[in-house]
């Protein structure tokens, strides 16, 4: 065992930063809609003209080839250089990119994953509906075939960024008559077909990132189907726990400058009960130092997760750890950050957002891409081998 | 990077759960609390037999030539395994004199004749002495230097209650004419103490928890295993995390010394911060999820609950690894 890395690893680790010192963007992000969308795209567009996008990605698949552990360090050095949000990117980069990589027909990928990679365009993810949130299985959206085409007829809801997305992963149930987990199929869904209204949802720090997706006959080709009808469930669980396991890394990285951004300015801000400096406030003192050991023991498990399960075809239930500590602690570090900078300071973070937003922000954390009661679930049940 | 436990370790942890199991079940570690030593002596020569106290020393020095990461492997299972006695003062005792120079006493305290206490300065002026009873030496350390002196320099010797039935204490005065001396910058003894007490604590917080997944899956109330009840059910998920974090991050603080990494500090504060916050948690949880038989003496929840009190101030307590943190660069 050993942390050293290669010379390879070095050689790669320092391109990677003198390319981002020079390309990084100098604007700052817009935090919402359309303009965000065009921000964001040209940042990918510009890594893959670099050939910097997809690092870790098969090079079949117009990726670089290159080992996970450099995939790491890339998204490390992002983060240090100050990398937006990836968001709009989240779901074609980190689901439906390594969901059709593993599930997906030689057309599809050829077809939709170098449009990812280059950065082309958004995709959204169409699983959650009202009905059906933690108990995703018994979502009720239907899919009916007709000819070459699958008709769909349904509501979608919570949906991030369908109103900036070109593609959807869609998730239908298409036999009825089967059992809860199967009878689903997933679907690349062109996101301007006829029938598809969108209805953009306003969420608590006054954006909106999220939309309710209404389906009315839409009609959606057979060949886009990834891997087989009623298959669904089995290829959209390959996708969640991809979003629980490397996924991640980027905002991990991002909350180890955050915590150490917040020990420079507890050194240079007075306190809450008018010390000279933040930091001579016990409590204070006290977290920060916890969550400083917390965020480096969590780069830790995500490096020894990430690594163990470098050669596995997806990451194994373990995922769920790293994302259920990663979310609560993302939390306790975005309530400290309130607590130093003081609520309403309007103040911007590390990123182009503001230490305010970035706190409402934080409460998505541990409900999005499964909440922690269902980690907790899957930790007991499938790490631990709890009964069910 | 390479962060798979390779078949020599396994073997390693094998190996000494084998013995641990054979010679130091629960039976003798309560044996011992009822004054029969038999167990503690028995393993204690098993352990110099196979090396133990040499582990990660050099070869050239008489060790085995395995790294830190393999001493925390074997110190993990004494923690699981609430093995009492002198380990980590003996083994830290042996490469201070070793590399201090002192042939003759490396050897003594290799072959496990002369087991090392741990002392403690206290607020007092005085020591709090780890293991003292049969200690033929007593080791120092701080920060900026780790020192070895004679036993029998304590003075005004006094037996402490201790809450961990299985660990002794005493206080004592000490008069500090090193033998053997070696300075934090040569050889890091004070960052391999809390690396290895990390490992104790992340041995606790893994036996606790599978202590409550166990119990959770056997029990049965209202008709099920109580496993079944989320309540129960995700306290075990939460000791999961837990012990999953402090092992990964005991795993990163152990190559980083080993390896001399610049944030070497920053690792080895952050695994006994949060292999010490494991540790507790764990063994307060399993306390809970045991229901009336976990307040039993018969249970050995306590004993593990117990031994993380007693470990606090052991190499720095949480109250000085915070103090780093704030500092230390990452
Ligand atoms: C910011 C954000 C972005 C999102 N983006 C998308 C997206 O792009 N695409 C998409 O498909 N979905 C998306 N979601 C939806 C997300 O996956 C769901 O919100 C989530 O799975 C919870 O479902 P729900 O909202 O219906 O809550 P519910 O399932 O109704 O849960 C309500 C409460 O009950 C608890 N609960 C439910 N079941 C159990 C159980 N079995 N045991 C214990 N507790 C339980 C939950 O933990 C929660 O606290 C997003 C959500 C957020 C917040």
């Amino acid at each position: 065992m050993d942390l050293s890395l290669s010379q390879q690893d070095l050689d790669f680790r320092a391109n990677a930063r003198e390319w981002l010192r020079e390309n990084f963007p100098k604007q700052s992000r817009p935090n919402d809609g359309p303009a965000m969308r065009e921000f964001d795209l040209a940042w990918q567009r510009r890594q893959w003209d670099a050939g910097w996008a997809g690092v870790s990605w098969p090079a079949e698949y117009q990726g670089r080839g290159l080992p996970l552990l450099q995939q790491l360090i890339w998204f490390e050095e992002c983060a240090r250089a100050g990398e937006p949000d990836i968001d709009s990117r989240f779901v074609g980069l980190n689901h439906a990119g390594p969901t059709l990589i593993a599930n997906g027909t030689p057309e599809q990928k050829a077809f939709h994953l170098p449009k990812i990679l280059a950065g082309e365009l958004v995709w959204c993810q169409g699983f959650s509906e009202p009905g059906s949130g933690s108990d995703l299985a018994s979502l009720r959206t239907s899919g009916v075939i007709d000819g070459d085409d699958l008709v769909v007829n349904g509501h979608k809801i919570w949906t991030s960024f369908a109103d900036l997305a070109s593609y959807q992963e869609l998730l239908v149930r298409t036999d009825p008559s089967a059992a809860k987990h199967r009878g689903l199929t997933w679907v690349i869904c062109d996101m301007s077909l006829p029938g598809i209204t969108i209805r953009p949802i306003k969420t608590l720090d006054g954006l909106s990132h999220f939309c309710e997706v209404f389906y009315d006959d839409v009609r959606i080709p057979l060949a886009n189907v990834v891997g087989q009808l009623d298959d669904g469930w089995r290829v959209a669980m390959s996708t969640l726990s991809f979003e629980r396991g490397t996924a991640f890394t980027a905002g991990q990285v991002q909350l180890t400058a955050v915590v150490e951004r917040l020990l420079e300015v507890t050194h240079e801000r007075p306190g809450p009960a008018g010390q000279d400096r933040a930091i001579d406030d016990e409590e204070i003192a006290g977290q920060l130092a916890t969550l400083r050991a917390e965020v480096t023991a969590l780069r830790a498990l995500t490096y020894t997760h990430v690594l163990r399960s470098a050669g596995q075809s997806q990451p194994g239930p373990e995922g769920s750890m790293v994302k259920l500590f990663y979310t609560e602690l993302r939390q306790r570090v975005m309530r400290l950050a309130l607590e130093v900078i003081g609520p309403g300071s309007g103040e911007r973070g590390l990123t182009a957002a503001s230490w305010d937003e970035d706190y409402l922000a934080s409460y998505s954390d541990t409900i999005a891409g499964g909440t922690s009661e269902i980690q907790r679930n899957i930790i007991g049940e499938r790490v631990l081998g709890l009964p069910r | 990077m390479d962060l798979t436990i390779s078949d020599d370790q396994r073997a390693i942890v094998d190996s000494v759960r084998d013995v641990l199991r054979d010679s130091m079940p629960m039976e003798r570690v309560r044996g011992a609390l009822d004054g029969d030593n038999s167990g503690v002596e028995r393993l204690w020569s098993q352990a110099a037999d196979l090396g133990w106290f040499g582990l990660g020393l050099a070869q050239h020095y008489g060790g085995s030539g395995f790294d830190l990461i393999d001493e925390a492997l074997l110190f993990k299972e004494l923690g699981r395994h609430l093995t009492p006695g002198p380990f980590l003062g003996t083994l830290l005792g042996a490469r201070v004199a070793a590399i201090g120079g002192n042939d003759d006493v490396a050897e003594q305290i290799l072959l496990g004749r002369a087991p090392v206490g741990i002392a403690v300065p206290r607020r007092s002026g005085d020591y709090l002495i780890h293991d003292a009873q049969a200690a033929t030496y007593l080791l120092l350390s701080d920060v900026d230097r780790t020192v070895l002196i004679p036993a029998a320099a304590a003075r005004e010797r006094h037996r402490l209650a201790s809450l961990d039935e299985l660990s002794v204490r005493e206080s004592a005065a000490l008069t500090i004419d090193p033998f053997a001396e070696v300075a934090e910058s040569f050889d890091p003894i004070h960052a391999r103490g809390c690396t290895l007490v990390a490992a104790v604590l992340t041995g606790i917080a893994e036996a606790t928890r599978d202590m409550s997944v166990t119990h959770a899956k056997t029990r049965e109330q209202f008709g099920a295993p109580i496993g079944t009840f989320q309540a129960v059910k995700h306290r075990c998920a939460d000791m999961g995390v837990r012990a999953a974090l402090a092992d990964a991050q005991l795993l990163f603080a152990a190559l980083s010394v080993s390896e001399g990494q610049p944030d070497a500090a920053l690792e080895v504060a952050a695994a006994r911060v949060v292999a010490h916050r494991a540790a507790l948690s764990n063994s307060r949880e399993t306390i809970q999820v045991h229901g009336g038989m976990g307040v039993t003496w018969e249970c050995d929840a306590h004993f593990y609950l117990k031994r993380t009190h007693a470990l606090r101030d052991l190499y720095g307590g949480e109250r000085d690894h915070r103090r780093l943190l704030l500092t230390a660069s990452g």
